[in-house]
């Protein structure tokens, strides 16, 4: 199928092939062009009428008609829905003084880039995964760094104990501050500039940058206006089509079925976003659906590579193969004798044959798992 | 910059002018050349960008890491000159390069 695409772009800049935190970018190495996931001259080159700066602002489905911010409208055959989720704000006083950011855009890691360094100190709200990147980011560009955490463990959403308390230690050994267990009630500033970070206990944290990662929500409200299905993010099928036939919904804002799991949820990753666009690409130009898939994900703190593959649902029994101590481990999650999600700190093989059990269902011998004097490779032979 | 000649498995030859900084991967994921997934967008994270290097080229491309070492033993194919693209940095020693890809990379 040959056809006209159009893409229009709700962020400032150009759409980046993850958060753009890598060493190289920290280090000055790497610059706006090789962050963006394509030159501009490719889209001109392979039929996209890419208009960068333009929101969509309504579907008319009956019509098969978007229109944009600049007042013009687009017909549409087929329609992709792909706008993605955006960082929650904290509904704080002082939210919104300048220095405080949340780290989803090119802009926000160039804003943070130039508010810290040596003398200067960040304070990270938030203890996930985004939360710890950014952490290990600020260390790297040589500033203080405080992380507060609502919950009594860092990671506590999506991870068990023993990898709360790895990344604890690790982060610690690396000069990070963590506040466990507090509330953030304000943030306070000097000329419209965030100073600091008051606690519910009464504390302020002196800080000249702060980072706000408490998680997204779907930017689903053109969908749900039009009348598209939406339950936290746009309802789709196996094919990423919505409720409406013609249109369909991808990334970070699709609520997208997941066979292994039985069960419907909205996930936010790299790897999520490209599956979707093969299925909805391969449904589009009537081509087979992609194979099954495992769910996965990745981290790099440091010189911590956090691979993670599958979701921990209904998991009964924890696994850990190898010592935490050696920054070389895995911890899987088993239900009854299938595994449901591995998460493998510097640990490829445990990673990438987890991926392979968790996809395949193939029961897993508990014992052998736990003992990595027997490869990853025999364990699931 | 350096001229780098990717082929794909079927043999159809793409000859592309990278920067230097950019990996052999990015080159290739930037101009749309097929065969080569990247699904982690260079992070040595799922060893969906191996590459054949070129004999002629295989010292100049350096030696693979740990890491990439445990990624690759997980791909199809993997020989000796096998490496993962997203680890090989672009530089002007590397003008002329030639990779080869493999049949597929999952």
């Amino acid at each position: 199928m040959r056809g006209r695409s159009l893409w229009s772009a709700r962020s400032r800049s150009r759409r980046t092939s993850g958060p753009p935190l890598s060493k190289a970018w920290l280090k000055g190495e790497a610059d706006a062009d090789s962050l963006a996931l394509k030159p501009l001259e490719f889209y001109a080159e392979n039929g996209i009428d890419f208009r960068p700066g333009v929101r969509a602002v309504q579907l008319k489905r009956s019509d098969r008609v978007v229109v944009l911010s600049d007042g013009s409208t687009l017909n549409y055959d087929v329609l992709i829905l792909a706008t993605g989720a955006r960082a929650f704000a904290l509904p704080i006083p002082g939210a919104d003084l300048a220095g405080i950011m949340a780290l989803r855009t090119a802009a926000d890691a160039e804003q943070l880039k130039a508010a810290i360094g040596p003398g200067k100190t960040l304070a990270v709200v938030g203890g996930g995964y985004i939360g710890l990147e950014v952490a290990a980011s600020g260390r790297a560009l040589g500033a203080e760094v405080v992380v507060l955490e609502r919950e009594a463990r860092l990671l506590a959403r999506v991870a068990c104990n023993a990898l709360s308390d790895f990344f604890r230690s690790y982060h610690e050994a690396r000069g990070v501050r963590f506040e466990l267990g507090c509330s953030v009630v304000g943030f306070e500033g000097t000329d419209g500039r965030v100073s600091g970070v008051k606690l519910a206990d009464g504390r302020v944290l002196p800080c000249d940058a702060a980072v706000v990662g408490v998680g997204a929500a779907p930017n689903d409200e053109l969908a749900a206006e039009a009348g598209l299905a939406t339950a936290r993010g746009v309802v789709v099928d196996l094919d990423a089509r919505t409720s409406d036939p013609n249109i369909f919904a991808i990334g970070d804002v699709a609520h997208r079925p997941m066979p292994i799991y039985d069960r419907m949820f909205r996930m936010e990753s790299v790897p999520n976003a490209l599956e979707q666009a093969k299925q909805a690409a391969s449904a589009i130009t009537g081509r087979p659906r992609p194979a099954g898939e495992c769910p996965w994900q990745w981290s790099d703190q440091y010189d911590l590579k956090l691979q993670i593959a599958g979701y921990p649902f209904d998991a009964d029994e924890i696994v850990l193969r190898g010592d935490p101590a050696t920054a070389k481990f895995a911890v899987f999650h088993l239900k009854g004798n299938q595994l449901q999600a591995v998460e493998a700190i510097n640990a490829p093989p445990e990673f990438m044959m987890g991926k392979q059990l968790i996809l395949s269902r193939k029961a897993v011998d508990k014992a052998r798992l736990a003992d990595p004097s027997i490869s990853m490779k025999e364990v699931a032979a | 910059m350096a001229k780098i000649t990717y082929i794909e498995h079927d043999g159809t030859e793409h000859v592309i002018d990278v920067k230097n900084g950019l990996s052999v991967m990015e080159g290739a994921v930037k101009n749309n050349i097929p065969g080569i997934d990247a699904d982690c967008g260079g992070a040595c994270a799922c060893a969906t960008c191996h590459v054949y290097v070129d004999e002629a080229f295989l010292a100049k491309t350096g030696t693979r890491s740990a890491m990439e070492e445990s990624m690759l033993d997980f791909a199809e194919g993997v020989e000796e000159n096998s490496r993962l693209s997203c680890q090989i940095k672009v530089s002007d020693d590397l003008d002329g390069l030639i990779v080869r890809m493999p049949e597929s990379q999952h």
